[in-house]
């Protein structure tokens, strides 16, 4: 067992993070409309182009690479479908290209990257499909810092032959749960940072032993998340990846909650970059859920209970 | 022992009742990025007509001479119907001007307050200045019969269309902390004001407004110079009991449960017992309430039952959107849907009017005499 970062890892994360640090962040995200954000169709060309989003190496059962650049970008609070790519499209045997959204079979409504996508990957109970979304997607009033579409119905027909679908799935876990990873991390992140700048009663407000056991428990509930996802991406374990998802979604209530506290009346204001981070994890629950109570599946897949 | 309000207050919520059946589509008890001041406006103003916003105040000044629990069933009542909050102006202000402003800012003030034309905006919290008052740094220097006020405040809610601002200013040294603090009455169309938004999550508009040199009239002080710290202490006893109504966390989780029977989803055994286990956090929420109500109604000091009651009203308030989020998927994404509306609302609950933490160290320090470190 060894948690640290091999040369090769460490000099991927390094790369993209300096990609990230110029294409990528809180004020890039505010360029592209905030909460209510554009595509980010620019980052994901670079990422691209670097190799990034293809960095899972097919048909191996080990994404850790790939987790890792995955939990970078979205660190980055980027605009973009990259955990799609770099889970969940090695997983389904063709060759994919462009932004995909990931829909349950039969999802109608709002759905992350429905109006960006090129491609659909449709996850049914017994089957995998790739769609080319109507044109007519339409962008949905949604301020949860996703660009969500709108889709009124799933286009028949594209059915991949042979897809492993609960494969298919488990990867999909793995890439709401490491995203939520890198959303939390950051949310955490400037809120150690405001609790450590911020005084009132003459001292900072982080050298409240509250404050600190608060803040504690969420790097503690963001650790246990991130260790679990990449177990799951190391491990390729349907298990882990369930667990990692249920994990993940019921740590990121605490962050919500303890963050925006932590932050007072500034974390509340749209012009601060807390939010940012925070509504997406919301919108990144909600999804977790859509991909079958992964407490429930993680319940099954360790116990088959 | 007796948990009820009894026939006087029963009948009055009847009142409140019927009276908001005219009112009851307003919704500013949320906030919204649109612009509802005007069937606000007819709100306050409907309720001045039946001098309802001075329920409590003395009858010498205008007032009903009611008993403060008519305030709760009134403000509570509004919550539930999601009308409208307590205002700021016919509560804090008028109280505090009644018990110690002079003749003439009663005659001055008092009328438009009670008859729910003029409004008021709080400004207390500052950039540097938020749980922490005492350390707040907006100046206000005296120069013969004027005060030169110069400074910050933020998050100001409704700034930008209050008649009048209710501040509290540094007169003495940084030092000197609360002991060097004066309340004025800004009017705030005064030469030297700019207000800036601040858009919250919410949709609320909140402010920044700055202070270049505003000039003060001294008659517009209330109280003594350096005495706002002990008057504003005094305002919010006075207030305990409209500063969380539990009837907004019955009447969003009832929505809940609406919501959820309509789709259908309240036959699944997981979202019965969520439910079930909200459902006693609600009732437990109502006998905190009910338990502070008993301290106000026994002329006791009711401000550890009052922070129980804030403190469990909004931390449940957030666990029913909270929920609604986990359980509204996927229309919680969406913009203007019934549950992203409810949870958006609650995110601010636990921060506005005294955050949970301040709570907890009143409920710790003066409910179960610890030690308070210095």
């Amino acid at each position: 067992m060894d948690f640290t970062l091999n040369a090769h890892q460490e000099a991927v994360l390094d790369a993209v993070g300096t990609l990230l640090s110029r294409h990528a962040g809180p004020a890039r995200l505010h360029g592209l409309g905030g909460d209510e954000p554009g595509y980010d169709h620019d980052l994901d060309k670079r990422l691209a182009e670097a190799g990034f989003l293809d960095i899972a190496e097919p048909g191996s059962i080990c994404r850790l690479d790939a987790a890792l650049v995955l939990e970078a970008i979205a660190g980055s609070l980027a605009s973009s479908a990259a955990g799609w790519r770099l889970l969940v499209v090695p997983t389904l045997g063709v060759d994919v290209d462009g932004p995909v959204a990931v829909v349950p079979e039969g999802h109608s409504g709002p759905a992350r990257f429905a109006a960006d996508a090129d491609t659909l990957v449709v996850i049914g109970d017994d089957h995998v499909r790739l769609v080319r979304p109507d044109r007519g997607a339409a962008r949905i009033r949604s301020r949860l810092g996703w660009p969500v579409g709108d889709l009124n119905g799933l286009p028949a027909g594209g059915v991949i032959h042979d897809a492993p679908v609960s494969e298919v799935r488990s990867w999909a876990r793995v890439a709401v749960a490491t995203e939520m990873v890198g959303a939390m991390q950051f949310a955490l992140d400037i809120t150690v940072q405001h609790v450590s700048d911020r005084r009132q009663f003459d001292r900072a407000i982080g050298s409240f032993q509250a404050v600190q056991h608060g803040l504690a428990e969420c790097a503690v509930a963001v650790e246990g998340a991130r260790w679990l996802a990449l177990e799951a991406a190391f491990t390729g374990s349907a298990g882990t990846a369930a667990a990692a998802l249920a994990q993940a979604s019921e740590a990121s209530k605490l962050i919500f909650r303890r963050t925006h506290q932590y932050h007072g009346a500034m974390g509340f204001t749209r012009e601060y970059d807390l939010h940012l981070a925070t509504l997406r994890l919301l919108a990144l629950r909600s999804e977790a859920g859509s991909l079958g109570r992964p407490a429930a599946a993680c319940a099954r897949e360790h116990w088959g209970i | 022992m007796n948990f009820d309000l009894g026939p006087e207050l029963r009948a009055f919520r009847h009142q409140v009742r019927a009276f908001l059946e005219d009112f009851g589509d307003i919704g500013a008890f949320f906030h919204h990025e649109g612009d509802y001041d005007v069937a606000t406006r007819r709100l306050y103003l409907a309720l001045g007509e039946r001098n309802w916003l001075a329920l409590a105040w003395p009858t010498e000044v205008g007032g009903e001479g009611r008993h403060p629990l008519f305030e709760f069933v009134l403000w509570d009542e509004m919550a539930r119907s999601r009308a409208a909050r307590p205002p700021l102006g016919s509560g804090i202000v008028a109280k505090t001007i009644i018990r110690a402003g002079t003749d003439e800012q009663k005659q001055r003030f008092l009328p438009g307050l009670r008859s729910g034309e003029i409004f008021f905006s709080l400004g207390y919290s500052e950039p540097e200045a938020g749980s922490d008052l005492a350390g707040l740094r907006t100046r206000a220097v005296r120069r013969d019969q004027t005060y030169l006020v110069t400074g910050e405040k933020r998050w100001t809610s409704g700034g930008h269309r209050a008649d009048y601002l209710w501040m509290l200013c540094r007169t003495g040294t940084q030092e000197s902390r609360g002991r060097g603090l004066t309340i004025l009455i800004v009017d705030r169309r005064s030469p030297g004001i700019t207000v800036s938004p601040l858009t919250a999550l919410s949709g609320e508009r909140f402010n920044e407004i700055f202070f270049d040199e505003v000039e003060v009239p001294v008659e517009n002080r209330i109280g003594d110079e350096n005495g706002g710290w002990q008057l504003i202490g005094e305002s919010l006893a006075t207030e305990r009991h409209v500063q969380f109504q539990p009837s907004r966390v019955r009447r969003d989780f009832d929505d809940l449960v609406g919501w959820l029977s309509a789709r259908n989803l309240t036959g699944d055994p997981v979202v019965r017992h969520r439910l079930s286990d909200l459902a006693v956090r609600v009732a437990e929420v109502e006998a905190l309430a009910l338990a502070m109500c008993e301290a106000v109604q026994d002329g006791r000091d009711a401000a550890v039952e009052a922070a129980a009651n804030k403190l469990a009203g909004s931390e449940v308030a957030q666990e029913v959107s909270r929920l609604a989020g986990d359980l509204g998927v996927p229309d919680s994404v969406v913009v203007g849907s019934q549950i992203e509306y409810l949870w958006r609302q609650s995110i601010s609950e636990t921060i506005g009017g005294g955050t949970s933490e301040i709570m907890r160290g009143l409920i710790a320090g003066r409910g179960l005499g610890m030690p308070i470190r210095g």
